[in-house]
C-alpha cells in the first residue's frame, strides 16, 4: 500500500513534534510547518493527502489556511485541531468545518485519536458531495 | 465577571488546553516504546490523569461567558 504522506502545521513546536512522530510511527510521511503561510508553501511543493492545521497562529490562521488548501486541491482531507481562545474551541471548530475541514479535534486530544481520525479519512471513499 | 477577566481565563484555559495536550502526546509517545511494565503503569496514569485534568479546565471555559 502506499505510503500517505501528512502536512501538519501548528505553531507550537513540541506539539508538532509530537505529532510529527505519531504519524511517523504509524507508518506516515509527515511534512511540518509553523504557520499557515509556511504550511502553504510547503503544500504547494508537496501536495498531501491529509493536512492536519492548528487554528490560532501566527501570519496565516487555520481557517484562512483550509480555504486555500481546499481552493488548492479540493480533494485534500483536512483536519482542524484547536485549542479554543475567546469564544471557546467548539467555536472555531464549528467554524472550520464550515469552510471545509473533514474533521475536527479540540485540544487537548489523544495523539492516538488523531491518528484514527486520519486513517478513517483516508480509508473513506471519497464522496461525491459531502454529507450535509 | 467583567469582559477583561473573561478574556483572561479563556487565554489561560487555552494555555492549559495545549500544556495538557503536549503531556499526554509525550507519556503516549514513550507508551510506543518498550518500557518495563511499572514504568508503563506510571505513564498510563499521567495520561488518566491529564484527561481528568482536561475535564476540570473544560469545567472553568463553562463558567466564563463568552466573549463577543
Amino acid at each position: 500500500m502506499r505510503q500517505h504522506q501528512v502536512l501538519i502545521i501548528d505553531d507550537d513546536l513540541e506539539l508538532l513534534r509530537q505529532m510529527v512522530a505519531a504519524f511517523r510511527s504509524r507508518g506516515f510521511e509527515p511534512f511540518a510547518a509553523v504557520d499557515g503561510q509556511a504550511g502553504l508553501a510547503q503544500f504547494v511543493r508537496t501536495p498531501t493527502d491529509l493536512v492536519v492545521t492548528d487554528i490560532i497562529m501566527p501570519n496565516r490562521e487555520g481557517i484562512e489556511t483550509i480555504v486555500a488548501l481546499k481552493k488548492a486541491s479540493p480533494s485534500v482531507k483536512v483536519i482542524a485541531i484547536s485549542g479554543g481562545y475567546r469564544v471557546g474551541p467548539a467555536d472555531f471548530l464549528h467554524l472550520a468545518g464550515h469552510v471545509g475541514a473533514d474533521g475536527v479535534l479540540a485540544k487537548p486530544f489523544k495523539l492516538s485519536a488523531l491518528l484514527d481520525a486520519a486513517e478513517a479519512l483516508l480509508a473513506a471513499p471519497c464522496p461525491a458531495a459531502r454529507a450535509s | 465577571m467583567t469582559p477583561q477577566e473573561a478574556h483572561d481565563l479563556s487565554a489561560l484555559v487555552h494555555a492549559f488546553n495545549n500544556l495538557l495536550g503536549k503531556i499526554m502526546g509525550a507519556a503516549e509517545l514513550a507508551l510506543d516504546h518498550a518500557a518495563p511494565l511499572p514504568v508503563r503503569r506510571e505513564l498510563e496514569a499521567i495520561l488518566q490523569l491529564t484527561e481528568e485534568g482536561a475535564g476540570l479546565v473544560a469545567g472553568l471555559r463553562a463558567i466564563a461567558p463568552p466573549e463577543a
